[in-house]
């Protein structure tokens, strides 16, 4: 059976794609995802020109740290906007070296020779965009609120945003590279956070969860022919229509003024097409070396291994991303991680105390730190090293996204923060600490609830070129389902018990298909 | 002390202060008989018949334009659609590519056809007059990007889904088989191609088109690949411009348009839209090429309902009539404003919806019914069905179909006394505003630009006076720059309909408020003025008499004929000389009590509007 013989179901793994996908519901039925078609074509026409964006997540579990932890402290606040009936903030990021060390904030620290003041101006610091709903582990991270560890909310099944973005007609108008979305990580894979992975009754499509670099080069380089590109990207009509306007224009019945509007009209297709022609171009240095085909590391490798393994991950990764082999990778990294040897149970021993116990918060901040630092600031790096023909490089294109599973305190949901890199091809504004809680409201808990991650995750969507046409809800603008006004956010150790309309009231979701101040362009 | 700051307009080109008060046109108008059919200015003459008569008798004008067959007005070159008629195209074509999925596939476009930009009027050299949207001819690049993005997105909402595609193409376009892509492709052109770009697609465009769908182009699924076709389909120069094919020629610079071009122009021009099915058989049969093949195609497109909203167009942009409606409702927390609201009924709503249906009504009924532009000018009927506004008039709502009410009172004239023309909603009447509307929109004449200063003219008084007396203070004082042309040549027109309020409402009083709305004087309302319509210089007493010199002078004929043809031939303005033979054959027409009716036709059945002349 041949692809294009498939009426709207990609089933296999793997397969070079040459036509858009649909998702597929475990029993066969296809979901009923809020997709129109009517609106698709919009959602592809406002990127008609190449969508060459690139997003990279970084799942990571637990991280149950106090937010302050990723903030910056003590610099002035840039603006002040009332903003769904209360004041936000942007305060403009700024490091502090000593000793051979920038520090935005204790969990972006790392050396200056790697973070800095450059990398700082492409990243952004965003907090108050809480979780809204029920909460569970090995879940949620790029969305879905509907299933995790012993959950599952049927009326909150949604792909996550990995998931939009690889199966996007806007991100991906014409895929020629390999795969759309990638998953890897360090240590075994439990959750489901991503493309890969089944999703709530969402099958999974793509590519299989790899766990070692080999895996992963495999994967992306394995079908990759040495000296030549996997896709010829497909040439604009412009040029077309602008011959039909030129031949027209050789009609001898046509008077030298006709010939004058033609002539005109052609110079603004010419326009359109050289405007088209702009994007920059990589170019793919080829086929790179494969990384050894090394077991994955074991849980006593200990934390030092583990970032080593995610780093040659991002070898492969930035070659492909360079020849345009995927734009979608999403990395999952699983507890061992965060093992420095002193524990055998991370999770229960650490996580569970992090709360109240400052040594245990200690330890899970510098975890998050060596995520955020040790990794995701590496892999910005490196692809800020790359630059375009149009000048811009490989993370002004990217948005790599950070993301724990929880935040403070405890087990919390609404507390977390997100350390980004990159401006998503001049979509995202950064170089900012970004504060959308709700700072003149009662702490609960500790919390202060703001905006939505439903808006987050809206906004990162929009930003990535993929417009609310295509992962819209009806009754809410951001991204997923919004809460029903009976349930409950957190308990049972999942952060501050409260209401979910007392957490995020109507004026919070009125906003919520905006695109996040500051934020989105 | 008051200072009282007036708004201040027009002069008539080359009139000046020092214009002799007691033949105060005759400095400008080149006359009855001074008139060269060559000359370049249009309206010049502002008389009828022999000027300077004082007994109010009307003399008709000589006809305003003359044909003289050596001249032939030349076309303008390559017409564009208007947004109105670029966005009726798209649509039909789309309804015959995908009729099940057109709807979404429009609606998926919508964004970028906001992204068009409108058409704006385009005014005659006149100060203070206005044209018709569609003479914007005007090619831009925000244009030309979003024709572009609008093909683009209908064509990749079409294109978007096998079973989609399967209905436009056929099965060949899901099939995965990218080898007869291309033959696939080329099938739908030829078969739709030729009446979607309506008959101007050649073979050559056509393999054009179709070659869209080569995989040399690119990587791409089928979703992509025929979308790429249909983008090209909906971005062909069909769906920018009037390509107007030739057929016998007449000489070397004109030639009979064939009968699919002669379709397409016809059908824009009275309905807006690209030729219906009856129209392109007509035109693809060769019975168009019959006189009265054509008469019977031209009598149907008359008769059809989107030649009236067409009609409207026209009677809207001439006659400003949207441009004039205001909402009387609006000033309604001024004080002084909402004490002249209280005089009488006061709308509580919005009343520009009713207003513009009593002007456009007021037309409609005069074309459908067969009336001449004298009945026109003339008919006080009441045509909305707004019940405030009706009550303006003192009038009952019209039901829309039965005969429309008469208005109580006994000062009703007819047009230029609706509440259309006479209402500005604000706490006085402005008699200048009044009077370069009626001399620039209804009798076509000219106006230069004020003097420079003019609008900072105040009036230095601290007397209590009537909105006439104002403007006559302001504008009429010897030794002023306004002088020459405000008291002759437009506050007399405005003064003329001084008996009605800011509202539209009948009076014969009226009484002038402070800011706090407080009473301070009533007047005598003293309409009386010479408005120089009609080669007499004599007073007129009131708005019937203004309308019967109006009517009686041949000039709102002429006008008539002038905006016709610039609404036809989508020109800012006419060559009096070049346009001279199509000018004339309307104003001739209208001149004689023919109907408006006859007149549209007549605009049409003209050979100069189905010949296509180039410049050399």
């Amino acid at each position: 059976m041949k692809a294009r013989d498939l009426p709207d179901v990609i089933a296999q793994q793997g397969t070079p794609l040459s036509r858009r996908w649909l998702l597929k519901g475990a029993g066969g039925a296809l979901l009923a995802i809020p997709v129109l078609p009517s609106l698709l074509s919009e959602a592809q026409a406002q990127t008609a020109a190449a969508n060459r964006k690139i997003f990279l997540a970084y799942c990571f579990p637990n991280s149950t740290i106090r937010g302050d932890a990723y903030c910056p402290s003590g610099l002035p606040v840039a603006e002040v906007k009332d903003y769904a009936g209360f004041s936000i903030r942007r305060t403009q990021l700024k490091g502090s070296a000593s000793g051979g060390v920038m520090r935005v904030s204790d969990v972006l620290s790392t050396s200056s020779g790697l973070l800095t003041d450059a990398l700082i101006a492409k990243a952004n610091v965003i907090r108050g965009c809480d979780y809204s709903g029920s909460w569970t582990h090995n879940s949620m991270h790029l969305g879905n609120f509907g299933v995790g560890q012993g959950f599952s909310r049927p009326d909150y099944y949604r792909r996550s945003i990995d998931q939009v973005l690889a199966d996007s007609p806007s991100f991906y108008p014409s895929f020629g590279g390999t795969r759309r979305s990638v998953l890897f990580g360090s240590g075994p894979y439990e959750g489901t956070p991503s493309y890969a992975s089944r999703n709530g009754s969402i099958v999974g499509l793509g590519s299989e969860q790899v766990k070692s670099a080999y895996q992963l080069y495999s994967q992306l380089f394995g079908g990759f022919v040495p000296g030549a590109p996997t896709a010829k990207p497909r040439k604009s009509v412009v040029d077309l229509v602008s011959e039909s306007f030129k031949k027209l224009r050789g009609d001898a019945r046509l008077s030298s003024g006709d010939k004058l509007r033609l002539d005109q009209h052609v110079e603004h297709l010419a326009e359109i097409e050289r405007r088209q022609q702009v994007v920059g171009t990589l170019s793919c240095p080829g086929k790179p070396s494969a990384p050894a085909d090394l077991q994955p590391a074991g849980e006593a490798a200990g934390s030092a291994s583990h970032v080593a393994t995610l780093r040659s991950y991002e070898d492969v990764l930035v070659a492909a991303l360079q020849c345009n082999l995927t734009r979608v990778a999403v990395c999952y990294t699983n507890y061992n991680l965060f093992s420095f040897g002193d524990t055998a149970d991370w999770h229960h021993q650490i996580e569970h105390f992090a709360a109240g116990d400052p040594l245990a918060q200690g330890k899970a901040v510098e975890a998050a730190r060596k995520v955020v630092s040790e990794v995701v600031v590496p892999l910005a790096a490196k692809l800020d090293a790359i630059t375009d023909t149009d000048g811009k490089t490989l993370l002004d294109r990217s948005l790599i996204f950070p993301v724990s599973e929880m935040g403070e305190p405890d087990h919390g949901i609404s507390g977390r923060v997100f350390v980004t890199f990159g401006g998503a091809d001049g979509a995202v504004r950064t170089g900012n600490f970004l504060d959308y809680r709700n700072l003149g409201s009662t702490p609960r808990d500790g919390v202060r609830f703001g905006l939505t991650i439903q808006q987050l995750y809206g906004s990162i969507l929009q930003a990535m070129g993929v417009p609310r046409s295509e992962w819209g809800e009806s009754t809410n603008q951001g991204y997923g389902a919004r809460p029903l006004a009976s349930d409950v956010y957190g308990g049972s150790g999942s952060g501050p018990t409260v209401g979910s309309v007392a957490a995020h009231p109507d004026a919070v979701w009125a906003v919520a298909g905006e695109k996040l101040p500051w934020f989105g362009v | 002390m008051r200072r009282l700051p007036i708004l201040l307009l027009g002069t008539l080109a080359g009139c000046d202060a020092a214009i002799d008060v007691a033949e105060p046109w005759r400095a400008v108008e080149m006359g009855p008989g001074n008139s060269s059919a060559g000359g370049g200015q249009p309206f010049p003459g502002l008389g009828g018949g022999t000027a300077g008569g004082g007994d109010g008798a009307v003399t008709p004008a000589p006809l305003r334009f003359k044909c003289d067959p050596a001249r032939t007005a030349v076309d303008l070159p390559l017409r564009r659609l208007s947004k109105v008629q670029y966005q009726n195209t798209l649509r039909l074509a789309v309804q015959q590519l995908a009729p099940a999925t057109a709807t979404a596939a429009l609606a998926a476009a919508a964004p970028k056809l906001a992204l068009y930009p409108d058409d704006v009027e385009v005014a005659p050299n006149s100060f203070g007059a206005h044209g018709f949207t569609r003479s914007d001819q005007q090619l831009s690049q925000q244009q030309a990007d979003a024709l572009f993005a609008v093909a683009r997105a209908v064509a990749e909402s079409l294109a978007s889904t096998a079973q989609q595609r399967t209905a436009i193409f056929g099965a060949c376009a899901s099939d995965g088989n990218a080898a007869n892509d291309v033959t696939c492709a080329r099938t739908l052109v030829d078969r739709l191609g030729p009446r979607v770009l309506r008959g101007t697609m050649t073979t050559e465009q056509a393999a054009l088109i179709a070659s869209a769908a080569d995989a040399a182009r690119g990587d791409g699924g089928e979703a992509v690949v025929f979308a790429d076709v249909l983008t090209a389909l909906l971005a062909q120069p069909a769906f920018t411009f009037l390509v107007e094919g030739r057929g016998a020629a007449l000489s070397d610079t004109s030639a009979q348009l064939t009968g699919v071009a002669l379709a397409s122009r016809l059908s824009f021009h009275l309905t807006n839209e690209p030729p219906d099915d009856a129209l392109w058989a007509a035109a693809t049969s060769g019975a168009l090429d019959t006189e009265a093949g054509y008469e019977a195609q031209v009598d149907r497109l008359l008769a059809d309902v989107r030649a009236q909203a067409v009609r409207d167009e026209f009677f809207d942009q001439w006659l400003w009539v949207r441009r004039g409606a205001v909402d009387l409702t609006d000033q309604l927390t001024v004080p002084a404003y909402r004490a002249v609201a209280m005089e009488g009924p006061a709308p509580t709503h919005d009343t520009r919806p009713g207003i513009v249906e009593d002007l456009l009504g007021a037309a409609r009924h005069a074309f459908d019914t067969g009336a001449g532009t004298r009945d026109f000018l003339t008919d006080t009927a009441v045509y909305t069905r707004d019940a405030q506004v009706a009550a303006l008039y003192g009038a009952q709502p019209w039901d829309g179909s039965a005969t429309a009410p008469a208005p109580a009172g006994t000062r009703r004239a007819g047009l230029i006394t609706r509440v259309g023309f006479t209402a500005n909603g604000r706490f006085e009447t402005n008699p200048i505003k009044k009077g370069v509307r009626l001399r620039t929109a209804v009798l076509c004449d000219v106006l230069s630009a004020p003097p420079p200063g003019a609008a900072n003219s105040t009036l230095q008084t601290t007397d209590v006076l009537s909105s006439r007396q104002k403007v006559e203070g302001l504008t009429e004082v010897s030794g002023s720059v306004c002088l020459g042309c405000h008291r002759t040549l437009i506050n007399p027109l405005g003064y003329l309909t001084e008996d009605f309020d800011p509202l539209g409402r009948e009076r014969s009083r009226e009484t002038a408020y402070d800011d706090q709305g407080k009473a301070l004087k009533t007047f005598d309302v003293k309409t009386a003025a010479s408005p120089h319509v009609g080669g007499t210089e004599a007073v007129a007493a009131d708005a019937k008499e203004l309308t019967e010199r109006i009517a009686s002078s041949g000039r709102f004929e002429a006008c008539l004929s002038a905006q016709l043809f610039r609404f036809t031939a989508q020109k800012a303005e006419e060559d009096p000389a070049a346009d001279g033979c199509r000018l004339s054959e309307l104003e001739t027409l209208a001149r004689s009590g023919k109907s408006l009716k006859d007149v549209f036709k007549a605009s049409v059945m003209s050979q100069g509007f189905r010949h296509r002349v180039t410049a050399p």
